[in-house]
């Protein structure tokens, strides 16, 4: 009988031929998701049988399906966020956002009335929802495939945002709250069209992750609605390419109505997040 | 009835005088019925964290009294269950077997009374790493986690894996794992030393006999009493795909965390969580150990400094677990031996850990 540690070595041996980037990692997530634990528990289990379809799931990671396709889950936080084909799978990175959004409003509870712009699989709307219980939250998604997965994350781990299908480019979106909002975030489309990404990055909707030759066609676009969106003293905190930290700094302060322009860095240390307040 | 059998019991009720001295049924009753009078105000769960604490130290004193006062009760007891056996049919096999059974529950109540030092009730953050030797120390590493994970299972105690580091072909290099509950730092402090192993190896072709180590390492889980403050400069986070592009652009699985702290060079990772902030967040735990613990050993060589004496001498080798050509598992400061090694891998350590509380106790009055 082939015991899981065996079976772990195979697979990650398998993984690594076909190119995955950490292929003991992804091996280990796949056995411990068939066996319901966390994905170091499983080291007291390897001379323990091989859960049932993990060789299924190794051979489609290994043909470069997302893991999180295979899984059916992303981590965001202490959230399992649905997803699947036709949405964007959350990054690690936005983590970072989420974080400083909660504490951005955290002590203050009259200050909670949040907009999520381009939400995707509700990845940034459900941190904060789930973590200010009454916050009032606004996500918008302009993809319904991509809608559908927020909405099934709302109703799990935020039930009080309301998912809003609109277009981030257009200034007169959700006109009736303008000038009320306290906070905006987001994780919009920022990398620059390209053809010689990871083969999973090419599984995310297009439109979530591409924006253009220098990945700045959304941001600059949807700087005005932020805009409107805020009242006097909001706050925006937005995501964006490696290569893009002073074209983003550039779209605030050229617009003349925001202050306060400030860079956000991630785990590592890297420019990814530019934060500033409405005037 | 057996000779003996009054004397053990003797002895038996004046160590039960001795625990009630110290927990003091009496204050305990006391406390008990303050909580219950708080508990039952209204107002109490406006402020629902302070409601928590009341109603889980009222279940806790609550529970601790019962014991006492059960214990007591069986103590009294006994002398009439061993009359009316011996006058019905002379068969005092339950009376015997009710002795042995307060004896131990006895013994682990005076344990208990013996964990009184500062950080003794905490939450223990526990560390093994395998000792030089290959695939065989990797294994008994793995082995020993095991042995200690099951004996929180046993105990009710959830354990929370923070990081392993695997060995090429079979065990562990190293591990990092929190058990969780009330004075697991005052029990599983005393396993902290060099664990040695020797068995004929499994991984030997010719079946020869090995001698393993592992070395195990036991933190109390920081607070904020201990005010560790860690300024973001002093730390270096590193996680996966550090250098080149992140975001978007890369589809990340591997959501592991390694903090450097720079000033000490101490380094932790955290690969646990999915996500990789909690792993941050873990992995920040882990460090805070490791500094409250660095402080401590400071603070200690200060007092050795002064004169005040001390054994500070952990990490020598405190454990011997014997496969073959005998079986035997013998801790060589208390000299407390079990002969069924399987026994005690699976997780029945409750013994070692007694011997080893009480050892310590006698140690620190020795340097008194």
């Amino acid at each position: 009988m082939l015991t899981l540690g065996e079976a772990l070595r195979d697979a990650t041996a398998t993984l690594e031929r076909a190119g995955v980037a950490s292929p003991l990692v992804d091996a280990r997530l796949i056995a411990a998701h068939l066996l319901g634990c966390g994905p170091l528990d499983i080291a007291l289990r390897m001379r323990d049988e091989v859960p049932a379809g993990f060789a299924a799931a190794v051979e489609r990671r290994a043909r470069r399906e997302p893991l999180q396709h295979i899984l059916g889950t992303a981590p965001m936080g202490p959230l399992d966020l649905h997803v699947g084909p036709g949405v964007f799978i959350p990054r690690p990175e936005t983590e970072v956002l989420a974080d400083w959004a909660v504490r951005q409003v955290a002590g203050d509870v009259e200050k909670r009335k949040i907009v999520d712009l381009c939400t995707g699989s509700g990845a940034l709307a459900a941190y904060i929802g789930h973590a200010l219980i009454d916050a009032t939250l606004y996500a918008v998604e302009l993809d319904p495939g991509a809608a559908t997965w927020a909405q099934r994350n709302f109703d799990e781990f935020a039930p009080q945002v309301k998912l809003i299908h609109g277009d981030v480019t257009d200034p007169t979106l959700l006109a009736e709250v303008h000038g009320t909002i306290d906070l905006v975030v987001s994780n919009p489309p920022y990398v620059p069209e390209s053809d010689d990404l990871d083969p999973e990055v090419y599984q995310d909707p297009h439109m979530a992750v591409f924006s253009g030759a220098d990945g700045m066609d959304v941001i600059n676009k949807m700087v005005h609605l932020i805009f409107n969106l805020l009242k006097s003293g909001g706050a925006v905190g937005i995501e964006h390419d490696d290569t893009t930290s002073d074209a983003v700094r550039q779209v605030f302060s050229q617009h003349g109505g925001f202050g306060t322009i400030e860079v956000l860095h991630d785990l590592t240390g890297r420019a990814r997040f530019v934060t500033a307040r409405k005037l | 009835m057996r000779p003996e059998f009054s004397a053990e019991l003797s002895e038996l009720d004046s160590t039960l005088t001795t625990i009630e001295k110290v927990l003091n049924p009496q204050e305990m009753s006391d406390r008990v019925r303050e909580l219950e009078a708080q508990a039952a105000d209204p107002s109490l769960w406006d402020d629902p964290d302070h409601a928590q604490q009341v109603t889980s130290e009222l279940s806790h004193v609550q529970a601790e009294l019962r014991k006492i006062t059960d214990l007591r009760q069986r103590i009294e007891d006994l002398p009439i269950m061993v009359e009316l056996a011996e006058e019905e049919d002379g068969d005092t096999s339950i009376a015997e077997e009710e002795l042995a059974d307060l004896r131990s529950l006895i013994d682990a109540l005076e344990v208990k009374t013996m964990l009184s030092g500062e950080y003794d009730a905490r939450e223990a953050v526990i560390n093994i790493r395998s000792g030089a030797g290959g695939v065989d120390a990797a294994d008994w590493a793995e082995m020993l986690m095991r042995m200690y994970t099951r004996w929180a299972e046993k105990n009710g105690h959830k354990v929370d894996i923070y990081d392993i580091s695997y060995a090429e072909e079979a065990g562990i290099k190293s591990a990092t794992f929190v058990v969780h509950g009330d004075y697991m730092y005052g029990q599983l402090s005393v396993e902290q030393g060099a664990h040695r192993l020797v068995r004929i190896s499994p991984f030997d072709n010719q079946g020869r006999r090995q001698t393993s180590f592992a070395e195990v390492e036991v933190l109390p889980v920081v607070e904020k009493v201990d005010s560790i403050d860690i300024p973001d400069a002093d730390v270096r986070v590193d996680v996966y795909r550090s250098s080149g592009p992140g975001g978007q652009s890369v589809n990340t699985t591997d959501s592991a965390v390694r903090l450097t702290h720079i000033p000490t060079g101490i380094v932790v990772t955290c690969q646990n969580e999915k996500s990789q902030i909690q792993n941050k967040a873990s992995a920040m735990r882990v460090l805070q150990a490791k500094l409250l613990e660095r402080k401590r050993q400071e603070e200690r060589a200060e007092m050795d400094a002064l004169g005040a004496g001390g054994n500070a001498s952990w990490g020598n080798q405190m454990r011997s677990y014997v496969l073959h050509p005998y079986q035997m598992v013998k801790d060589l400061r208390t000299n407390f031996e079990v002969n069924d090694p399987q026994k005690v891998l699976d997780g029945d350590i409750d013994g070692l850990l007694e011997a080893g509380i009480r050892w310590r106790m006698a140690e620190s009055q020795s340097a008194e």
